[in-house]
């Protein structure tokens, strides 16, 4: 190899957006990165830092609904710089909390509107407080093949565990990531799961959901590699066995 | 109300005689669902109502507190292991009573739930009421952590005369301060060690509390067979050296928690503890040990992150490990296993690991998770069925060997009933 390839990787809000190991996610990018000799660097943005122009991926989880309130300001205050970043089609992966905050607004369980960053054409809104209506449970996704390209071939599922109180809804014209094929999805009622603009991807598959999805991890490591060094970049194949058979499993025994 | 507790009475006894599992709690039920207030007048004749809630060492604490007591001679009721919902502690108060309805123990000291914490003290007002810790722990259960503490602290605001007792180490928990007018007494540990347990953040401090008078434990020597010694002060005015078998740092609070309630009820000498502490069993699965021939065995419970970690550190010093981790995802564990990734598995990092068998229903959750630290972790073998995984550890564990078995929940109870079949172990 001529030139090794590098990456910069931040996670946005580690301490407050870090309820179900979504550090998780930051290890599995780390290790499959390293694992193929591409130079990593893991960056942290909390409360208070400075926000980084230079990541090829950023990260942002889940959280309680009063960290997603204690943080909003602090994200809506580099609102400029990230729709730049966007823009220029930098890999985004936002989760729950995340998901919710790259979008429109967000009614909380109280009533209480927090405003969002708008990036992502969405909305939503949390019927109660009530642990009863949540979303909880194992999950099973078939990702929309038009917008992540998997052939039959490749695992085409995502698999993960959802827990959240927030329904939210797709704008007209809205790419969304996956169908629901076992559990619930953006909300309880249409049966589409996440959503996909430009780059950035959002879920609500929570925590460290990269660990029984490594085709999707990959799939994130390349769209960044190639923004960065151009459509011929290929990433030389890993062994997967574990992480299939874990995926593999939850379909066979969740259905 | 003569005539229902005589009913429980009769069912508890037909169950108890039949043997009949998970039936423990079911006089309980009736009376939690129709009549409540039964429990209310039965409780008022305990001297002593000693509440113990939190996230993990519940039993423990109990189980330490109620040896204490019963040292200095006094009768002591517990709710059993784990049955720590309204019902279970109903039972405990019914099974109680004598036939004359009149409840035979001086003081009782239950394990409630957190959620059932604002409930239970509708019925019955306590004397004493303790929170261990709130750690991350089945959130698909409770949805958030901030739940979690705010419903102790409505179960604190129904007991307004009882004499709290809140972990200083714990920001969580000593922000309950905050929302109570109770009597608040702080434990805490001074020691570096406790680093690993991974306490939860509290980003938003409404206020800090000044704290200039706490229980605390120090000078902890910790010991290759998971044995301890330390001192206590703030007690009374003297400082009191205890040594406990039961391993771990979070043992040393659970301890500590235990005395500081104790010396509220009872005087308390050197001679008392030490003689309450060289007879202190093992609490059931929290490093209890089981021999089969001459190989041993040793279970440590695995709830969460929190007590994940802090076992692992208990034993990480151990030379030439063998591990066999098992991990359900029933709903008393939690449905969603990503609390796997939350656990700090890098204080293995200087173990000499020799092999490791991973078991349970989520097996493959478990191995992905251990490919992706930075361990060297020897042989790792997968299998999901525990029957068959257990062979195989204990095929390739030698005579005068140990392997050290860290189930969660409901593993914890089908790897008991499985080495049952080979030898005599205690009920859960």
């Amino acid at each position: 190899m001529i030139n090794k390839y590098k990456l910069e990787i931040t996670h946005l809000y580690p301490k407050n957006l870090n309820l179900y190991g979504d550090n998780g996610n930051i290890i599995i990018l780390k290790k499959r990165c390293e694992w193929r000799n591409i130079d990593v660097k893991i960056k942290q943005k909390n409360i208070g830092d400075q926000l980084t122009k230079h990541s090829d991926i950023y990260f942002i989880g889940g959280g309680q609904d009063i960290d997603e309130i204690n943080i909003c300001n602090d994200l809506l205050s580099f609102k400029d710089t990230i729709y730049k970043l966007v823009e220029d089609r930098k890999v985004f992966l936002t989760v729950c909390a995340g998901l919710q905050l790259f979008g429109k607004y967000f009614y909380d369980g109280t009533g209480k509107k927090i405003e969002g960053l708008g990036i992502l054409d969405i909305y939503t809104k949390a019927p109660s407080d009530s642990i009863k209506d949540r979303c909880i449970g194992n999950k099973i996704v078939v990702l929309n093949e038009k917008i992540i390209g998997f052939s039959k071939t490749y695992l085409n599922t995502l698999i993960g565990f959802e827990n959240h109180i927030g329904q939210t809804f797709l704008g007209e014209n809205t790419d969304y990531l996956g169908t629901v094929s076992n559990g619930n999805g953006n909300n309880s009622t249409d049966n589409y799961e996440g959503i996909v603009y430009k780059n950035v991807y959002g879920t609500y598959l929570h925590g460290p959901f990269l660990s029984k999805n490594p085709h999707f991890a990959d799939f994130l490591i390349l769209k960044a590699l190639k923004e960065k060094y151009g459509n011929k970049v290929r990433l030389s194949k890993l062994n997967d066995i574990r992480e299939i058979r874990a995926h593999k499993f939850i379909i066979q025994n969740y259905k | 109300m003569i005539i229902i507790v005589y009913i429980t009475k009769i069912i508890s006894f037909l169950l108890n005689l039949v043997k009949i599992s998970g039936g423990t709690s079911l006089p309980g039920l009736l009376i939690e669902n129709y009549f409540p207030h039964i429990i209310t007048k039965l409780s008022k004749q305990y001297k002593v109502i000693v509440l113990i809630t939190g996230t993990n060492g519940k039993t423990s604490t109990q189980r330490i507190l109620a040896h204490i007591l019963t040292v200095k001679d006094m009768k002591v009721n517990s709710n059993k292991s784990g049955a720590n919902l309204l019902r279970g502690i109903i039972t405990s108060v019914i099974n109680d009573t004598n036939l004359l309805l009149r409840i035979k123990s001086d003081i009782a000291i239950f394990e409630v739930e957190e959620a059932s914490l604002p409930i239970l003290t509708k019925y019955i007002k306590s004397d004493f009421i303790v929170v261990t810790n709130i750690f991350r722990d089945q959130l698909d259960l409770y949805g958030e952590l901030v739940k979690t503490r705010n419903l102790i602290v409505e179960g604190i605001k129904n007991n307004l005369n009882s004499h709290v007792f809140l972990n200083k180490d714990d920001p969580y928990v000593t922000s309950i301060k905050n929302d109570i007018n109770n009597t608040v007494t702080y434990y805490k540990i001074k020691d570096k060690r406790k680093k690993n347990i991974l306490y939860e953040i509290l980003y938003k401090t409404s206020r800090t509390q000044k704290v200039d008078r706490y229980i605390y434990a120090r000078d902890i020597i910790l010991r290759k067979d998971l044995s301890s010694t330390f001192y206590v002060y703030g007690l009374d005015k003297k400082s009191y050296k205890i040594s406990i078998n039961n391993p771990g740092i979070e043992n040393i609070y659970n301890t500590i928690a235990a005395l500081s309630v104790a010396f509220k009820i009872v005087k308390l000498s050197d001679e008392d503890l030490n003689k309450a502490f060289l007879t202190l069993k093992q609490v059931f699965g929290r490093g209890e040990i089981i021999k089969i021939g001459e190989k041993v065995l040793r279970l440590f419970l695995i709830k969460n992150p929190a007590s994940f970690t802090s076992n692992l550190e208990t034993i990480k010093n151990i030379n030439v490990l063998k591990l066999m981790i098992i991990i359900n995802d029933k709903i008393a564990d939690g449905k969603d296993v990503s609390w796997l990734w939350d656990v700090k598995f890098s204080v293995l990092k200087r173990t000499n690991i020799s092999w490791v068998i991973i078991s349970g229903k989520r097996a493959y959750d478990m191995d992905v998770r251990l490919k992706y630290t930075d361990l060297n972790l020897g042989n790792i073998e997968t299998e999901t069925n525990l029957n068959k995984a257990f062979d195989i550890a204990l095929s390739k564990l030698s005579d005068g060997e140990t392997l050290f078995i860290l189930p969660n929940y409901t593993a914890m109870l089908e790897i008991r009933k499985i080495i049952g079949q080979l030898v005599k172990v205690g009920k859960y």
